[in-house]
């Protein structure tokens, strides 16, 4: 069994490699241009040229490790060079790469991009320029061919030469003049990235001194985390222990009362409850049992949120402490929930059970039918019940998202969705890591107790 | 046996868990003068302020870090903070610096830092200087203080200095007045910054400061680092940072013998609660029952309907220990319409949309009339308002009488006008793109009755808002889109959302809105050689041709609804955020 348990850890490192490689590759492919996204939304800042803009997005990339490839490896049609990783904007490189599939013309379309950069650079402080400037600024936009010569025509039409930009504006429009399509080949190129690339990036900060950096805050991503955590660990932690005893039990009594009015009562409030939305369960909830508003004999919970704990230092156990009462309400409702759900499949398989033929063997031997429940019964029907119950400590984990949204709890569901809104994805990964050792931990938890509980599965679970 | 046994133990042990909770928590009315509990929506990220230009962070680093002068949030004037008066422009005469305009300062005697240490023209140095600093991402700041050419410090006394600038820029003064001061001896106890001049540090590449001024460099990162931007922070305001829980709230206590209060009728420098603290709950239905519960203060109703915030006026018993504000903002809500659309090219086009759009309409079912229409860039409430513009008012029959005459007609009966553009026909189906709020969403219901009874269609699409701006604004890949603009308390400089060199990477002229003469008027508004009049004559045309060139549909600015509770006097304002919490007071 140590055996076991051993290699299930040692295949949690794989496993949890693959999830975040794959988490990985899917961020890669999300075309959201996240240096844009904080530079725009940075209130109003006003940039004094095209220039302070270019400097200001370079700076922000490199701090984010955004202007290297994605991997240790890539492959290429051969006419994208390897620095295309440096070309900025995001939206401007994809436009050079489409311009570079069209003409297959690596040095024509480089030169060309750089002395528009050079030129926008150039004008842009220059309010006299401004109708030169609008002009270029579309040049640069077009990404395809024949919309890259048509503004140039027209620039040519209208420009009136001065002395100072004349020259480079020439310079632009003989180059685009010279574009052409090139026809041949096009062979992948496998370039070789080494060390610099963004997942290496990521994945060295993971565990180097320089940690992951919430792109919000610019905090570690794991104390964000870590922090998170302890809340909903109490959240999840409660909510299992009330599931495993109440859903027990409530099987239990029913199967023993089959068919018996208090059956029927107790089955249809667990339909009810498992019907209903847990968000509308804990909505209501608030409404109801922490204001004034449906009159004061309502008001017997404590209002929503964690306690505020100004001046000294608190640790975890102070803390939790202090709240025991405020977590009651949302232990409450996120515990119904799965209760439900438990009950009615522990109920079925308890029932399943009792149809067995060694059941009937040994009501056939005379036991009465609550040893018959206690002794042949209720140990069949552990083995759906633990299986049910460590699952849950995956979906708690997740199931607490709605929970700490609407009780304003600081765990991890609350912490995974204001990240997940605001793109920030080294929190997002850390929170992923987190949900899937759980949901393999508890897995193993549940496998363990199987064997420890059933003996019957320890060989088909441990001899493989 | 036994289960019932552990069933009838679980249920009393849940019982006697259940029994503890139930108990109401409103805080007593002891702990009332000492703090005010304040909610906000979002987690500030930094209260470092000059890496960030959020209004959500600067709602509360403003009660931390003061600038030499700011407006004041009554009169809305600028007044000197931490210096004595406010310095006028004067040309240099002879020197290093000749012919170049300076400013003339001296910090108040009693201005002192936490260490007791005077505050001094030093500081102002090292806060330009970090400002400048290649590896300190501050766009917004190194663009401001571009033509800021230096600071030197008079060698008899360190509180006098004077500030060379080099451009011709009319905000100049403004901009190193309100740019918060840093104590150099906190943030650089090294004094690694006294090694490199600022004009070296404006020019000097990230590279160049590795190699030549490695402490310098190393600055630079530390600064922008999460600690100084969440645990060490400080500043010269009347309050300081005590907590920051993360995800929960922050917690500002006044400082002891403030030296601000010595100036009891500058209100910025003024602290009122012992403690404010400002809870993060990003619900509002959470909000609300915190409100009721008595757990927070001050509510501001933003987010919420309208219907919630005047059902809970009329709600008698929870209103009972509230009292109710509305207070105009300087937010301007307005729709977007993209000048280079071949759609939206023609000026006659705009002004049909504007017809069509009932904004009246809006300000009653959005806003339950709590806002205030407008027709310009300018807030209404602002002296350099035009009021001569006219409001547009909802016009079906004109609207579609406009837009006969610009060639929509529907010519194929498919009841959407179309009309011959290049060669192609091409219906007039706009792409509105919209946020998820409900503002917008009623936005667009009201918009798409009127517009189909013009038979002019909308493709809406519902997009995060960071998604509208980066893939379709900026690139002006866009019909319509709402939009919310903020505008300071101070001058607007309309340059960047309106001159045309603003379209495209970097400015803010998403509607990419181009006219000579309304370049020709901006430009004139930012010289610094023509009076104020003259400035104000040229904002006013510039209202005009704006107003008569339709490039956006001006809608209204909302009020801000806020509930506090009814011991509080609350100091609300027309200056963003709306209140000033140092500025609360018990009621007598």
């Amino acid at each position: 069994m140590f055996r076991y348990v051993l290699r299930r850890i040692l295949l949690m490192i794989p496993t949890i490699g693959l999830v975040l490689f794959f988490a990985f590759v899917l961020q890669s492919l999300s075309r959201d241009d996240e240096v844009s996204r904080l530079i725009e939304l940075e209130g109003n800042q006003i940039y004094s040229s095209y220039g302070a803009y270019t400097d200001a997005y370079r700076l922000k990339a490199e701090q984010l490790g955004l202007l290297q490839p994605n991997f240790y490896f890539s492959i290429r049609p051969s006419y994208v060079p390897k620095e295309i990783e440096q070309w900025i904007p995001i939206r401007r490189k994809r436009g050079i790469i489409h311009l570079l599939k069209e003409t297959r013309d690596q040095k024509g379309v480089l030169e060309m991009k750089r002395n528009l950069s050079q030129l926008l650079i150039t004008l842009s402080p220059n309010p006299q320029e401004r109708t030169l400037m609008s002009a270029i600024k579309e040049l640069d936009d077009a990404n395809n061919l024949d919309l890259l010569k048509l503004r140039a025509r027209k620039i040519e039409d209208s420009y009136v030469e001065s002395s100072s930009t004349s020259r480079q504006v020439n310079v632009v429009l003989d180059q685009i003049d010279a574009l052409e399509v090139k026809k041949g080949w096009i062979l992948p190129r496998i370039d070789f990235n080494g060390r610099k690339n963004r997942l290496h990036f990521w994945l060295s900060r993971g565990i180097s001194s320089e940690p992951n950096l919430s792109l919000v805050d610019g905090s570690p991503a794991m104390d964000k985390v870590i922090s998170a955590l302890k809340w909903t660990f109490a959240l999840s932690f409660s909510t299992l222990v009330i599931i495993a005893i109440f859903s027990i039990l409530l099987a239990y009594y029913q199967v023993k009362h089959d068919g018996q009015w208090l059956d029927r009562l107790i089955s249809l409030k667990l339909y009810a409850l498992y019907a209903m939305p847990l968000f509308w369960i804990a909505t209501m909830m608030v409404v109801f049992f922490t204001t004034d508003e449906y009159g004061s004999w309502t008001n017997i919970f404590p209002s929503v949120g964690v306690e505020l704990m100004i001046g000294q230092e608190y640790s975890f156990w102070d803390q939790l402490a202090l709240n025991a009462k405020r977590l009651l309400l949302p232990i409450l409702c996120m515990s119904v929930h799965s209760l439900a759900y438990i009950t009615k499949q522990t109920k079925m398989e308890m029932i399943e059970s009792s149809q067995k033929p060694f059941v009937q063997a040994a009501r056939a031997r005379g036991l009465n039918p609550g040893q018959l429940l206690r002794r042949h019964i209720m140990p069949d029907a552990m083995v759906v019940y633990v299986t049910l119950l460590s699952g849950r400590i995956a979906s708690l984990f997740t199931g607490s998202l709605i929970i700490e949204y609407i009780f304003n709890i600081p765990g991890v569901g609350k912490l995974m969705l204001d990240s997940m809104e605001a793109s920030d994805w080294p929190v997002v990964f850390v929170i992923l890591i987190f949900v899937s050792v759980a949901t393999m931990i508890g897995y193993l938890i549940g496998d363990i107790l199987l064997a420890k509980l059933y003996p019957r599965t320890r060989k088909e679970l441990f001899v493989t | 046996m036994i289960p019932r046994l552990l069933l009838g133990w679980g249920c009393m042990i849940f019982a006697i868990c259940f029994a503890i909770s139930c108990q109401s928590d409103r805080r007593s009315d002891s702990g009332m003068q000492e703090e005010i509990v304040i909610r906000i929506e979002s987690e500030p990220r930094t209260l470092n302020p000059i890496l960030t230009s959020r209004s959500q962070d600067r709602e509360i680093h403003e009660y931390i870090f003061v600038s030499l002068g700011d407006y004041d949030p009554v009169s809305l004037e600028m007044i000197p903070v931490l210096i004595k008066n406010l310095p006028s422009v004067m040309t240099v005469e002879s020197g290093e610096y000749s012919g170049r305009d300076a400013y003339s300062m001296e910090i108040k005697e009693e201005a002192r830092w936490e260490n007791g240490n005077p505050i001094s023209g030093e500081d102002v140095l090292f806060t330009l200087k970090m400002a400048a600093h290649p590896d300190v991402f501050t766009p917004g700041w190194k663009s401001l203080l571009a033509d800021i050419r230096d600071v030197t410090i008079d060698p008899t006394d360190e509180r006098r200095f004077m500030i060379y600038s080099e451009g011709e820029y009319f905000l100049n003064l403004e901009v190193i007045l309100t740019a918060e001061i840093y104590p150099r001896y906190f943030y650089d106890a090294q004094n690694a910054m006294s090694s490199i001049s600022l004009t070296e540090l404006k020019s000097i590449s990230s590279q160049e400061l590795e190699q030549k001024y490695p402490e310098v460099s190393a600055l630079g990162k530390t600064f922008s680092s999460v600690k100084f931007g969440k645990e060490m922070v400080m500043g010269a305001g009347p309050y300081k940072l005590r907590q920051w829980q993360s995800g929960q709230y922050i917690v500002l206590e006044k400082k002891e013998n403030y030296w601000g209060n010595t100036y009891p009728e500058n209100t910025i420098l003024q602290g009122g609660f012992q403690r404010i603290v400002f809870q993060i709950v990003k619900d509002e239905t959470v909000a609300l029952t915190l409100l009721k519960n008595d757990q927070i203060d001050f509510l501001n109703f933003k987010r919420s309907p309208f219907m919630v915030f005047d059902e809970l006026q009329n709600d008698q018993q929870a209103s009972a220990d509230l009292d109710f504000y509305t207070q105009a903002t300087l937010r301007n809500n307005m729709i977007l319409l993209n000048n280079h659309s071949p759609k939206l090219k023609e000026k006659s086009v705009r002004q049909a949309l504007a017809m069509l759009t009932d904004v009246n309409r809006m300000l009653s079912q959005i806003e339950g009339g709590y806002g205030l229409r407008i027709n310009s860039f300018i807030h209404p409430k602002k002296h350099l308002y035009n009021s001569e513009l006219e409001m547009i008012d909802y016009d079906l029959d004109k609207a579609k009488k406009l837009l006969d005459e610009s060639g929509w007609i529907d010519t194929d009966g498919d009841q959407i006008r179309d009309k011959m553009i290049d060669g192609v026909v091409v219906p007039l189906v706009l792409d509105f793109y919209i946020t998820s709020s409900s503002t917008s969403a009623s936005i667009l219901a009201i918009l798409q009755q009127s517009f189909r009874a013009a038979q002019v269609g909308i493709n809406a699409a519902v997009l995060p808002f960071s998604k509208i701006i980066t893939e379709h604004l900026v690139p002006g890949d866009f019909d319509m889109s709402v939009y919310v603009r903020a505008s300071p308390t101070s001058k607007v400089d309309p340059y960047a959302v309106w001159h045309s060199s603003s379209i495209g990477l970097g400015g803010k002229n998403y509607q990419r809105y181009s006219n000579l003469i309304a370049d020709q008027y901006i430009e004139q508004i930012r010289r610094l050689d023509i009076t104020e009049e003259e400035r104000a004559m040229y904002y006013k045309k510039l209202q005009r041709i704006i107003s008569d060139d339709h490039p956006v549909i001006f809608l209204y600015s909302p009020f801000l609804r806020t509930a506090i509770d009814d011991d509080i006097e609350p100091l609300l304002s027309l200056k963003r955020p709306g209140y000033f919490a140092n500025g609360f007071k018990m009621r007598e």
